[in-house]
């Protein structure tokens, strides 16, 4: 196991450095950021010197380069905004960001469970079909509109909820406030989650219900229950480890939108003014650090995974 | 009676290397074939028979091509099929007919597409012959030519393997491996497949591997047959010599095992084998010793030591040997058809233990016999 | 003394798009104490599934129509499932074809053995422990107290097949089903199998109602055998008086079909000519009429059961002559 660790870590480096490579690329074929604050006020002078400053006169794969000689010295770059180093930006951020993410997963993940199972159960009862119609509506409403209808219903029209920010303004930083100020915006990311999700539990508890062991169990009778919540959801539950390994890049991106409706305080909102900006230095950043906790999250999967099923081993 | 080889088995290996190896130690293998010398004469049909694991659908898939060996050689017509050129020359010449009916056959393609692809793509008779060829393989194999617009899902398992017979046949190969064509088949369906294929190989002059593991089947339609444990050949003799004389420890085990048809029988003594045949790993004290020795009643502290190799017991061929009207034919033939004779007809043991007891009796009989005409 | 189990026209029906397609009709057999009754019939031909009955293991686009299963004399298509439940590994336990998938892969041996234990028997963990490694001792596995950690896919068929033997004893039940707990294993671990089944059944004075294809699995193994054709029972007697005096057609087709590895094998097999109707619910009169070579115009009729000599029962018109049922 250790062995298996070890290899996937060490396969992972050449997978980030290719991450960055590409971000770069891409990021450079978006522009200067200099051509952003270019006006007739600025001379071409002043702004040839500020571009020297940032060593931006340089070809792109040199600045690549160099940016790479400070990531290995722990050095990851200063905004070219804000002058901030990128590390203290996104540190300052990135806790806000995985306690939405974290909090949204395990609730998404909790409804579809219970009413994955509940729907296999009671396949092509009425109830089954509720559940997956809105599984169905869960999925399909975009998510910054659900938002915005909360953020009507609650804030505006019966003024029970925040609608921005991490904390209510003025008071000290305490748990039922955060609390309460995440509930709207875990609502809307945790329902995307469960309702794609619904779907995937109950189809995998319907298979592992037509297994032949669930006959044998049966034939023991040891009764429903406990063939349900034992041995079927326990084998139901290793596809369903995949898929959560793959909703979590998702969830990066679905944070994003969400995080700059409600004000939320996590690396969507300050990504988003980095692309606007072209911050070429804290987009590197958030790229790899997105990078980091996309492998980190697959290498946790699959080693759920041999907890789980005791036919892998590595 | 010319006995000539058709396909030649020299130390064939197919090696599996074991998952989750840790970098820098030995590989070790699971060795499904090991090492197998066989001799397939024209005309006639082989039986292999063993249990699961031994290797015997392994080994029938590297005859047809669709393995490849780890080491040795499948010589096709004296020419080695390793060699993709061969191969593909010989593609029609070797053909397979499988075990699973339903899988072998694409559910999405009606019985008359299955068949017209192969006609059309080796040119087997012209274009417009195709049609009528289907048909009449159709009707070869005992199903009526109107049910070719069927798809396989329509046809019941005997049928289905009756059509697989079909295709097989459709590109007139020379040597047909047959994977365990009856054992998912109802026992009243066997028969009339079983009956079906002695047919067609008699009028057809096909050679075939019959790979069984199923002993009554294999001893219906086989000409001779040989016992697979563990990726080698333990024993191989014409069939009713086997029957009459299983001297291997495993072929007698495995004879014993078959159930008996009468229930008046059932209390007679019998060996049965305890334990289960283990994979080979790569422990080297396996290397040299008998395979079957976990397992073997009448194993010997040498048998763990000697290493295992298949003997010549004794041959049947004949002495005199007449031709079709009675007259003695001139025997002294040129030594190397001889040779074939007496191969095709001799019986080969693995176990030097029980060959070597049978040929003292056998010589403590003649003795005995000598006497008593003295 | 009344029987153990008995079955008493019993009617399953498969529905597909919402019509009833009838698997079984009128089968009707008892198993008595300590006997091992063989269904025994080809695929298709309803054993299974009535096999599958008795516990209410039938899936769930199949039901049972019309008929009784007594069990002690009481019926259990008119218990509910906690009722069922407490029968269900304790007073019939079950064993299946399939061993490669008949195992909880995700469950220590130890674990499925023990829950049935634990249920039935109300031992506490470590006597339920106890008697779960001595019965793995029992069926033949060595080392049980390893086999208890192991894992499923850590074992071979046989061993898997034990272990679920071992199981289905588990809590000493009167009878055990086995369907085709033979077909999946090579043969000479089938012998082991069939020689353990029949110790256990000596020593436990078990009653067995045991599925098979396998008609040399019967002549081993049967007190009394039932010969099932598409849906119907057509011959019944002790094991015996079938092999020496098959009586059906069926029943004398099949056995002129098997090939058998001790006799000769220049011997031609008897194929029996046709094969068996799929849709055979809907055929009135004898269902062996297409492939009979006996058939005349009488067969259209429903065949009764007809005792031809004691306990020996034919559905067949040719035996008319003979005691009614």
């Amino acid at each position: 196991m250790l062995k298996y660790l070890i290899r996937r870590i060490l396969s992972a480096i050449p997978v980030l450095f290719g991450i960055t490579i590409i971000d770069y690329v891409i990021m450079s074929l978006a522009g200067n950021p200099l051509s952003m604050i270019q006006t007739a006020k600025v001379t071409k002078a002043a702004v040839e010197a500020k571009k020297a400053a940032l060593g931006l006169d340089q070809p792109v794969y040199m600045q690549y380069l160099t940016w790479l000689k400070n990531l290995l010295h722990g050095n990851m770059g200063y905004s070219l905004q804000s002058y901030e180093p990128v590390s203290k930006i996104i540190g300052s951020h990135i806790a806000p960001t995985l306690l939405l993410m974290g909090v949204s997963l395990l609730i998404g993940f909790a409804i579809a469970i219970v009413f994955g199972v509940y729907a296999a159960v009671h396949k092509n009862e009425k109830t089954d079909y509720a559940i997956v119609t809105v599984s169905f509506l869960g999925i399909s409403i975009p998510n910054f509109f659900l938002a915005l209808i909360l953020i009507y219903i609650f804030t505006i029209r019966l003024h029970i909820l925040p609608s921005s920010g991490m904390t209510t303004q003025g008071t000290g930083a305490n748990v039922s406030d955060t609390i309460v100020h995440m509930i709207m915006p875990v609502i809307v990311l945790s329902s995307y989650i469960a309702g794609s999700n619904i779907r995937y539990v109950r189809s995998s508890v319907l298979e592992i219900l037509q297994k032949e062991y669930l006959i044998t169990a049966k034939a023991k009778g040891i009764g429903q229950r406990k063939m349900i919540l034992v041995h079927a959801l326990k084998n139901a539950l290793i596809p369903i480890i995949t898929v959560l390994g793959m909703q979590i890049p998702v969830l990066f991106g679905g944070a994003v939108i969400v995080e700059q409706i409600f004000g939320w305080p996590g690396l969507g909102l300050i990504t988003m003014n980095a692309i606007l900006q072209r911050d070429y230095p804290v987009i590197m950043g958030v790229c790899l650090m997105t990078a980091i906790v996309v492998l980190a999250a697959n290498l946790i999967t699959d080693l759920i995974y041999a907890l789980v099923d005791p036919t892998i081993q590595y | 009676m010319d006995k000539k080889i058709l396909v030649e088995v020299k130390n064939l290996k197919k090696y599996y290397p074991k998952k989750n190896q840790i970098l820098f130690q030995k590989k070790s293998f699971v060795k499904a074939v090991d090492g197998i010398d066989l001799s397939i004469y024209e005309g006639e049909t082989l039986g292999i028979v063993g249990e699961s694991g031994c290797g015997k659908s392994t080994m029938g898939r590297q005859l047809v091509g669709l393995e490849s060996a780890t080491s040795g050689n499948v010589i096709f017509k004296g020419e080695d099929i390793s060699n993709r050129n061969v191969l593909k020359e010989n593609r029609t010449n070797i053909q397979m007919v499988f075990q699973n009916t339903s899988a072998s056959l694409n559910p999405r393609k009606t019985i008359r597409e299955s068949l017209y692809a192969p006609l059309h793509f080796h040119k087997i008779v012209p274009k417009e012959q195709i049609e009528s060829e289907i048909e009449r393989l159709l009707e070869i194999v005992g199903l009526p030519a109107t049910m070719k617009n069927r798809y396989p899902h329509e046809f019941s398992g005997g049928q289905r393997q009756r059509i697989g017979i079909a295709r097989a046949l459709s590109v007139r190969p020379d040597f047909v491996v047959l994977d365990e064509p009856v054992s998912a088949l109802d026992a009243s369906v066997q028969a009339s497949i079983l009956n079906l294929l002695k047919k067609l190989q008699k009028e057809l002059h096909l050679t075939c591997l019959f790979i069984g593991h199923g002993l009554s089947a294999v001893r219906y339609g086989s000409d001779r047959i040989a016992v697979m444990y563990l990726g080698q050949i333990m024993e191989i003799a014409p069939t009713d010599e086997i029957f009459k004389n299983p001297l291997h420890p495993y072929t007698k085990a495995l004879f014993d095992a078959a159930p008996v048809m009468d229930p008046t029988k059932r209390t007679q003594k019998r060996l049965i084998l305890a334990g289960e045949a283990d994979e080979i790993s790569d422990d080297s004290q396996k290397e040299t010793g008998c395979l079957f020795y976990d397992r073997c009643p009448y194993a010997l502290e040498s048998c763990q030591h000697t290493k295992m190799k298949l003997e010549l017991v004794k041959s049947l061929y004949p002495a005199d040997v007449t031709d079709g009207n009675g007259n003695k034919e001139n025997v002294n033939k040129e030594n190397e058809n001889e040779a074939q004779e007496i191969m095709y007809h001799s019986h080969l043991c693995a176990c030097p233990v029980k060959t070597k007891e049978y040929l003292q009796n056998q010589n403590s009989e003649q003795r005995q016999e000598a006497h008593e005409y003295a | 003394m009344d029987p153990l189990l008995k079955i008493e026209d019993l009617n399953i029906a498969f529905y597909k798009n919402k019509t009833a397609v009838s698997k079984t009709k009128n089968v009707s057999f008892e198993v008595n104490k300590g006997e091992i009754l063989c269904i025994v019939g080809e695929s298709g031909c309803g054993k299974s599934i009535t096999a599958m009955s008795v516990l209410g293991l039938l899936p769930q686009n199949a039901s049972i129509t019309s008929g009784k299963i007594l069990f002690q004399n009481k019926n259990l298509l008119e218990m509910s499932q906690k009722q069922l439940d407490e029968i269900r590994g304790k007073d019939i336990s079950m064993i299946f074809q399939d061993v490669m998938n008949s195992l909880n892969p995700v469950l220590t041996i130890g674990y499925q053995l023990i829950e049935s234990i634990t249920k039935h028997l109300g031992y506490e963990k470590s006597k339920a422990k106890e008697h779960a490694i001595s019965l793995l001792t029992r069926v033949g596995l060595k080392e049980a107290s390893s086999v208890m950690k192991k894992f499923p896919h850590m074992l071979s068929g046989g061993m898997r097949q034990r272990v679920m033997i071992a199981m289905a004893l588990a809590n000493n039940p009167a009878l055990l089903i086995a369907d085709e707990p033979t077909t999946a294993l090579d043969v000479t671990i089938q012998l082991q199998i069939i020689e353990l089944l029949k110790g256990l059944q000596k020593d436990l004075g078990m009653s067995i109602l045991l599925i098979t294809h396998d008609m040399g699995v019967v002549a081993e193994l049967a007190d009394r055998v039932i010969v099932m054709y598409a849906g119907e029972c057509v011959e019944s007697s002790d094991v015996k008086t079938l092999f020496e005096n098959p009586s059906h057609p069926y029943t004398k087709a099949l056995l002129a079909a098997i090939p058998d590895a001790s006799k000769d094998s220049s011997i031609e097999l008897k194929s029996i000519p046709g094969s068996v109707p799929i849709d055979y619910d809907v055929i009135s009169g004898c269902r062996f009429y297409d492939r009979c070579q006996f058939a005349s115009s009488a067969c259209k009729e429903n065949q009764k059961m007809h005792e031809i000599e004691k306990e020996h029962f034919v559905r067949c018109m040719l035996f008319l002559n003979a005691k009614d049922e």
